[in-house]
């Protein structure tokens, strides 16, 4: 069971490793819901912002994630608590990623693997989430992430 | 669920969970109807189009005015459903479409280093 996604993005293959890893916090939509504060009972944290814009005497909210074999991928609420969500296991710069993925309610963890490949002067990145039979809390939530509704709606607001 | 317990949200996504209702939607896009005229190519009959629109209407997705002895649909403005099932699907319905979404305007609009 898994999630297949493919983007393509006009970056390089080593600009879009690094933006997608080491500033996740600058374009992960956390104030739109992507966030595990609520199911925390935690206040959502702020993007990311360039050290001049942070504080120096608490650790800056928001998410994270340590582009190394080993490395933490978590959030960090605005009370400085913090929700782990898994851990690097595999990392290959710029080209690939392996990080763990457990939301708070499901069994285990899921895997995510992120690709970079270079295509037509950018880069095609190809992000696969699997591992959701470990349990049917985390099979719930596959459709979620996985997308796919019908955009009536969006029509409606086009056209509304 | 007695009616008048379902939320906004609730009315909004039945209201667009049938066919010939997001057909009639679709058409309001293109701008307000008289009703004699709401229907016509759908193949269904009059007083069902009357149902769907009033199904439509009492979603807060369509408006009526009248105008003269006619009564013009049109679609409601900023309605309160589509509004909350668009968080709503936002918030459960597209999760990694949106977030490559999210990178890819960071991404291509971040200045290169």
């Amino acid at each position: 069971m898994k999630i297949s996604k493919s983007i393509w993005v006009k970056r390089s293959v080593e600009d879009s490793f690094r933006l997608f890893t080491d500033q996740i916090g600058s374009w992960w939509p956390l104030k739109e819901g992507f966030s595990y504060a609520a199911s925390r009972g935690k206040a959502s944290g702020i993007p990311w912002e360039p050290p001049s814009g942070g504080s120096r005497t608490r650790p800056r909210p928001g998410i994270f994630l340590e582009a190394r074999v080993g490395g933490r991928f978590y959030e960090r609420f605005v009370d400085g608590s913090e929700y782990e969500v898994g851990r690097v296991i595999a990392c290959e710069p710029p080209r690939r990623f392996v990080v763990t993925w457990k939301s708070p309610d499901w069994e285990g963890s899921t895997e995510l693997e992120v690709r970079f490949e270079p295509e037509r002067a950018g880069t095609r990145l190809e992000l696969e989430h699997r591992g959701w039979e470990v349990g049917p809390k985390a099979q719930a939530s596959m459709k979620n992430f996985e997308g796919g509704w019908v955009t009536v709606l969006a029509r409606y607001a086009s056209a509304a | 669920m007695p009616r008048n317990r379902r939320s906004s949200l609730d009315r909004t996504l039945a209201a667009l969970s049938e066919p010939t209702r997001r057909r009639l939607i679709e058409r309001l896009g293109g701008g307000p109807h008289r009703a004699s005229d709401a229907w016509r190519g759908l193949r269904i009959s009059r007083p069902a189009v009357s149902r769907h629109l009033r199904v439509l209407r009492r979603a807060g997705l369509v408006s009526v005015v009248p105008r003269g002895r006619e009564r013009i649909y049109q679609l409601a403005r900023e309605p309160q459903g589509i509004a909350e099932a668009r968080a709503y699907f936002e918030r459960v319905g597209v999760f990694w479409d949106r977030a490559l979404d999210a990178f890819k305007r960071f991404a291509e609009q971040e200045p290169d280093r």
